[in-house]
């Protein structure tokens, strides 16, 4: 937080206590459009970056996982395939609009068994302690509004050797890539918002939030003052997106 | 360890994603394929190209799985350059070639045998997919013609083989033959027998002194 009682909303400084509010305005507002946005977006290379983390979250048959801002339940799904019938995944969104999409669309495919909904804030998770061998937030810990709060709740709630994994939007490696990223995030972005989602406003602040989110060496140093270790990050598509990995101490 | 992609992991992703769906598309229309590979369930092989570096590891089962990071140990695994792949996939025998040629190979060799034994069986029944398309009648006619054009050119490239094979087996021996080979690895499972056997009989002797 950049200072007392005070945080990010994209480039707005606001309340502490009004970000929470502001986001969910947001996310109920693309809620039912959030997937094809996705692929619209990232021209479907969301999908990639999401494959990557289930290949690094090491998961197994009758593992327990808690997706955080899970949203419309794309990595849940997948890891409900991994972990079986005897194992355990809840999506947990803290926007009630996010939530019933992703139920509804996990549903519809059929997927029930293991497969748990929670409406919960990731800072303040709702989960006994050392209940999960992997925690993910894909595209969420930069709406958190206290998120070394968040992180350390994540630490919490996992298992002794669990691991953490964070999927976000970074900073591209390469000064050329960046600008053509800015020019789009900007110019084209806020546009398709307003064609698909028909909210222009939102999209701004998708990337304006971006654009304020820590860095990989910013995240990878908070996840190590939470308590994680063995913190690493793997940058994707040049920078533009970085999953960060950090295990709980034994 | 987690062997970590030389590529942007996006784009590994991406291509292993595209060879994995069209690997599984094929054998959907494979159905001994798929009920052997069904049995390898959960055993991995691990391909390491050194040049290009580029890593896999395929997971078996029914619907093979091909990944970037894999943190296990993997069942066994593969080591060279994308020439010595070549190559070895081109050899009429890939067995032989694997042996003959610069690919390292560790771990379970009998699966490697399984699985080479499993590949060879594969055959692809064009008229399903095509039929879904086209209709049964056309599709029976254009998975008649098709499955007749593969028995041709797998004829006429055994053929050629054959005879290369024969003149580099037995005119040149430049190459050991099958039932040569097959020796070798007889002798090599007698061999890792009795070494089983002496490790086993030196731990007891060890225990026994011990006591």
């Amino acid at each position: 937080m950049s200072e007392q009682g005070k945080t990010h909303f994209g480039y707005q400084e606001v309340d502490v206590d009004e970000k929470a509010g502001l986001v969910a305005g947001v996310f109920h507002s693309v809620a039912s459009r959030y997937d094809l946005m996705n692929d619209l977006m990232s021209g479907g290379i969301h999908r990639l970056w999401k494959r990557f983390t289930i290949e690094l979250s090491g998961i197994r048959k009758g593992h327990s996982v808690l997706d955080i801002a899970g949203g419309t339940g794309d990595l849940a799904g997948k890891f409900a395939d991994i972990v079986g019938p005897e194992g355990r995944v809840v999506l947990a969104d803290i926007n009630e609009s996010m939530l019933n999409v992703g139920r509804d669309k996990l549903l519809d495919k059929g997927k029930v068994n293991p497969l748990s909904y929670a409406q919960a804030d990731a800072q303040y998770l709702p989960f006994a302690d050392n209940s999960f061998d992997c925690v993910t937030i894909a595209f969420g810990l930069r709406n958190v509004t206290d998120k070394d709060l968040a992180l350390r709740s994540m630490l919490r709630v996992l298992k002794p050797g669990g691991r953490l994994l964070v999927l976000e939007f970074s900073k591209p490696t390469n000064d050329l890539l960046s600008k053509a990223y800015d020019a789009y995030s900007f110019n084209v972005l806020p546009k398709l918002g307003q064609m698909i989602a028909g909210d222009s406003n939102s999209y701004q602040y998708l990337a304006e939030s971006i654009r304020m989110h820590p860095d990989q060496e910013t995240l990878k140093e908070m996840m190590l003052n939470a308590g994680f270790e063995q913190c690493e990050f793997f940058n994707m598509t040049g920078g533009i997106v970085a999953l960060h990995r950090g295990l709980k101490p034994w | 360890m987690v062997e970590l992609p030389k590529l942007d992991p996006a784009l590994h992703v991406a291509l292993l994603g595209a060879a994995e769906e069209a690997i599984n598309r094929a054998l959907h229309y494979s159905p001994q394929t798929l009920s052997s590979l069904a049995e390898l369930e959960g055993q991995s092989v691990q391909a390491i190209v050194t040049e290009p570096p580029f890593v896999v590891t395929i997971v078996l089962g029914e619907t093979p799985e091909l990944r970037a990071v894999y943190e296990d140990k993997p069942n066994a695994s593969i080591e060279g350059t994308l020439r010595e792949y070549l190559a070895a996939a081109a050899a009429e025998d890939p067995a032989v070639a694997l042996i003959n040629g610069n690919l390292k190979i560790r771990g379970d060799s009998r699966l490697m045998q399984n699985l080479q034994g499993v590949l060879s069986q594969l055959d692809i029944d064009w008229e399903a997919p095509i039929a879904a398309v086209v209709g049964d009648v056309a599709g029976h006619q254009i998975g008649k013609a098709l499955r007749g054009l593969f028995a041709w050119g797998k004829h006429s490239r055994s053929s050629l083989e054959r005879q290369l094979s024969e003149f580099i087996l037995e005119e040149a021996r430049l190459s050991p033959s099958k039932l040569e080979l097959e020796d070798f690895y007889r002798d090599i499972r007698k061999l890792q027998q009795s070494i089983d056997r002496a490790e086993a009989k030196a731990k007891r002797i060890l225990r026994q002194r011990a006591n």
